[in-house]
């Protein structure tokens, strides 16, 4: 049961809801009621975050995903001797903008959860975004070319196109923790001064 | 009708609200729509109807105090404001218009 409360607590279900439930749960209402509401409410309360912040998201979004098409474009029309550098700066690209997404997220809301929630999603969305961009340039012009196609399969292929934003994703997570954090610090100091 | 016409669960919610009374939070409001629709129904999907109709005016809410029973946590109550009957009622009227001399629907429970 106290588990219920928590994961309504840390994802912002609204205390309404939360107390409706307490009040069920003290009428002696079953286990399983008692999840499949709470699994629903913090559904519904995602999904009006989402729709929300909607434009928030697809902003930072659309960074993860333009830092991506243009390392996607590049490997494919002027692919580097020495990844090295490449792989180097994609990185640093990609930590900087969750931590930035994060730490914006939170200082907006003053919320660390906020932070999360934004560099998550911004991964998620860029990512699906990528997925798409990579499919469309792998069908158009990759496939027909030997030598990209080569390129394509020595950069990690379909693998990292499609497992290493699953791999990525605790990392964002703590990423954006760490921006969150900043961005809760800056705000309460900046509301303070 | 008006240009933010109702859905069909937000004029439940709001019928549901009107039929409780002066006690309508969550629980009740959703018994009431259980009672009534014979399914299960989500309190989470109850106060999100609820938001929507408070956004369009035809609710309004405030918070109770914190009890105990509820962890400490405050109901929030609704009701049902001039704005938000009109348009039950024009709703109403909509609705018997269209239906009425459906053969469709003759001899049916409608």
């Amino acid at each position: 049961m106290k588990a219920t409360w928590w994961l309504m607590d840390r994802f912002g279900v609204p205390e309404a809801i939360a107390g409706d439930l307490v009040e069920q749960a003290q009428r002696g209402c079953s286990a399983w009621w008692l999840w499949r509401q709470a699994f629903a409410a913090i559904g519904i309360t995602i999904a009006e975050k989402i729709d929300a912040r909607g434009g928030v998201i697809f902003a930072w979004a659309l960074v993860v995903f333009g830092a991506m098409a243009v390392r996607g474009l590049f490997d494919t029309y002027a692919p580097p001797v020495n990844y090295g550098p490449r792989s180097a700066l994609t990185t640093w690209v990609a930590i900087g903008t969750y931590l930035a997404a994060g730490c914006y997220g939170a200082y907006r809301t003053g919320r660390l959860q906020s932070g999360v929630w934004l560099a998550a999603m911004a991964h998620i969305v860029g990512q699906t975004l990528t997925i798409g961009f990579t499919l469309a340039l792998f069908f158009s012009v990759i496939q027909k070319d030997l030598t990209k196609l080569r390129e394509f399969e020595m950069t990690g292929g379909f693998g990292e196109t499609f497992l290493l934003p699953l791999l990525l994703l605790p990392v964002v997570i703590v990423l954006g923790v760490v921006g969150g954090t900043i961005g809760s610090v800056v705000r309460r100091r900046l509301r303070t001064t | 009708m008006s240009r933010e016409a109702l859905g069909n669960f937000e004029l439940m919610v709001l019928l549901a609200v009107l039929r409780v009374g002066e006690d309508a939070y969550g629980v009740p409001i959703a018994r009431e729509l259980e009672d009534k629709v014979t399914r299960e129904v989500l309190l989470g999907s109850v106060y999100a109807a609820l938001e929507r109709l408070e956004a369009k005016g035809l609710v309004a809410s405030s918070l109770g105090d914190p009890t105990p029973e509820r962890g400490g946590r405050a109901k929030r109550y609704f009701t049902v404001t001039a704005k938000g009957l009109r348009e039950v009622r024009e709703t109403q009227r909509t609705l018997v218009r269209l239906w009425r001399g459906l053969p469709e629907l003759k001899g049916g429970t409608a």
